[in-house]
């Protein structure tokens, strides 16, 4: 009765034998799929790279000169004896699930995805399967989120607070996403990003996200130019000593880790905001699918292979 | 109580300013400065039985609470955590305060009761504020700063230096006590020094009389001269002797005869001249109190 699986999981990652290719390979293969262009996903050194157009500009800008091809949302192509097509993951802009088909078994590759809609990235849409390799990040139910205009709205009261005491605001957040979600979920005001962050703004600008006017930090860019200014900038920027000239400063860091204590602690002021799947986002999504069968991959996989067990679900995980 | 547990965040944060970050917090009007010094509140329930709860109220199976309290470290913050949120959240939702917190916890009924009100706080407070709320109850709260750093945190608000070396709220003292011998190489005797009160002496501290060098001998004679009585090497000495006295800081303290404990008490003057009916009242030390009643 079984099958043989549409997906087997290899030393250079997910990997599909009817359509010889794999998904964000961890090593160089000669034809990968790639569900968004973070680094851990879409890496270098691959013969050729098929994605969503909105991600390829981004893994081209990242990339460099690549053999890239880009697919439509929900568009299906046959490659070998498989068909896949690529679905909205609410990610970061150009984010896809990948649905891979073969003799009448549907597997889904998740990637990274959350189930809140951010207004910038292809919202999530979950995809009936009867495989699901779902990502688990924060695959415990301590990680819960709040929903974004609440988050937005705290991060906006910081930075009117410090604009107020004369303080530049300085936010450390990942340069490709969760950058942009920032830049378009706060509310008007001059922003500042490190040339990391306005890099990649200015691709997805061009590309028609809507993300409204921002100001590269540039020798000229100053306190004294830009007074109660908002600077987004990558977390590697603030432990540089990028942000010195800009003293008197506030720091503080969106992410989903931020939900801990210790994690706020380190970083001084903590925005919990997230583009992975909280834990109720995450169960919610399974459920969606229809999976019966999962698979957990990145994050608390072991924890989250047992409470989809527990469920009655068949759950593995990804090795 | 988000303000307290912001203020423990960054109280926590190796470069923190502590006096100037509890400056900051008593700024904003204390509330229960007892929680920022001092020892924990008595538990209230065993951390076990919270837990009990918790895993009742979400559901979740022991294993899962547990793998949840080893990524955060700390078990009252996975339990602040996983405790599902009061219904859907609310534009404005009405976050208790400490004061707040507090009193309901004084007024906790017995028993059964208690759980559902213990659970009903929990739920209206924020996950940070959540988590402190429960090492309240648990009795695992730990006061975040010392009587020093409370100290210098007033000198701060009383636009002090925080550890001010000039003596500040001078005032008058006098003798009632002294150490009739000098121990080796020390720079003057322990005297004890008191304020008036209804017609009474008052202690108020006890301190080294750290004078010139002939000064302290003529001291030292004045008390072997005059001493009343003898406590092993302390002797009472009848209150003739008046001291100007500095100090950085003042704390209340209950324990204390006159209520105040005095942080870096120094010896500024010995004024021989004067008259004891100069020495101060303790009324005029305590009016120098923070309004924290």
């Amino acid at each position: 009765m079984q099958s043989d699986p549409v997906l087997t999981f290899t030393d250079a990652g997910l990997y599909c034998p009817a359509g010889d290719f794999h998904i964000d390979p961890v090593r160089a293969v000669p034809r990968a799929l790639i569900t968004h262009g973070h680094s851990d996903h879409a890496r270098r050194g691959h013969d050729s790279y098929l994605c969503t157009h909105a991600a390829l500009p981004v893994i081209r800008h990242r990339l460099g000169r690549v053999v890239a091809s880009g697919i439509g949302y929900g568009e299906p192509l046959r490659i070998g004896g498989a068909t896949v097509s690529f679905h909205p993951a609410g990610h970061v802009p150009g984010s896809a699930q990948i649905r891979v088909e073969h003799k009448g078994q549907v597997w889904v590759v998740s990637g990274d995805y959350k189930t809140e809609a951010d207004g910038l990235a292809e919202a999530f849409d979950p995809v009936p399967c009867h495989s699901f390799i779902t990502e688990c990040t924060f695959g415990l139910p301590i990680y819960r989120w709040q929903p974004q205009p609440v988050v937005m709205a705290e991060i906006a009261a910081w930075w009117a607070a410090n604009a107020a005491a004369g303080v530049t605001s300085i936010l450390a957040a990942y340069s490709f996403g969760k950058a942009q979600r920032l830049i378009h979920g706060l509310p008007p005001g001059p922003v500042l990003t490190h040339p990391v962050v306005e890099d990649v703004t200015k691709v997805l600008r061009d590309q028609g996200y809507p993300l409204p006017p921002t100001i590269r930090v540039t020798p000229q860019v100053t306190p004294q130019s830009h007074p109660g200014a908002l600077i987004i900038a990558p977390p590697n920027a603030l432990s540089s000593g990028w942000a010195d000239r800009f003293a008197p400063h506030a720091t503080a860091f969106a992410s989903g880790w931020m939900t801990l204590a210790a994690r706020r602690q380190a970083v001084g002021r903590g925005f919990v905001l997230s583009d992975h799947a909280d834990w109720p986002g995450l169960n919610a999504a399974v459920r969606a699918t229809g999976a019966e069968r999962v698979f957990a991959t990145h994050g608390s996989t072991e924890v989250f292979r047992r409470w989809m067990e527990d469920q009655g679900v068949r759950a593995g995980v990804v090795a | 109580m988000r303000r307290l547990a912001d203020l423990i965040s960054a109280l926590g944060q190796s470069d923190a300013d502590r006096p100037a970050l509890v400056a900051a917090y008593l700024a904003q009007g204390a509330a229960a400065e007892a929680l920022l010094c001092g020892p924990a509140p008595k538990r209230l329930i065993p951390p076990a039985t919270l837990r009990d709860w918790i895993a009742g109220e979400s559901g979740l199976p022991d294993w899962l609470i547990d793998a949840s309290t080893a990524a955060t470290g700390d078990a009252a913050e996975a339990l602040a955590l996983i405790l599902p949120a009061a219904a859907p959240p609310k534009p404005d939702p009405a976050e208790p305060d400490l004061p707040e917190v507090l009193a309901d916890l004084a007024a906790l009924p017995p028993g059964p009761l208690a759980r559902a009100a213990i659970l009903s706080m929990a739920r209206r407070l924020p996950p940070e504020a959540r988590a402190l709320y429960f090492r309240l109850i648990t009795g695992t709260y730990r006061a975040p700063v010392s009587a020093a750093v409370l100290a210098q945190a007033r000198n701060l608000m009383a636009g002090l230096p925080a550890s001010s070396s000039a003596a500040q709220h001078r005032i008058l003292a006098v003798m009632i006590y002294a150490e009739a011998a000098l121990a080796t190489g020390a720079r003057g005797p322990q005297i004890t020094l008191a304020l008036r009160h209804d017609n009474r002496l008052v202690p108020i501290t006890r301190l080294r009389a750290s004078l010139p060098a002939a000064q302290t001998t003529a001291l030292m004679v004045w008390i072997r001269a005059h001493a009343t009585g003898r406590f092993g090497p302390l002797r009472a000495v009848p209150a003739r002797q008046v001291f100007r006295l500095g100090f950085s800081a003042l704390t209340p303290n209950r324990r204390r005869l006159s209520g105040v404990t005095l942080t870096d008490p120094r010896i500024l003057d010995w004024l021989p001249d004067r008259d004891p009916a100069d020495a101060d009242p303790l009324a005029s030390l305590t009016a120098l109190l923070p309004n924290t009643a």
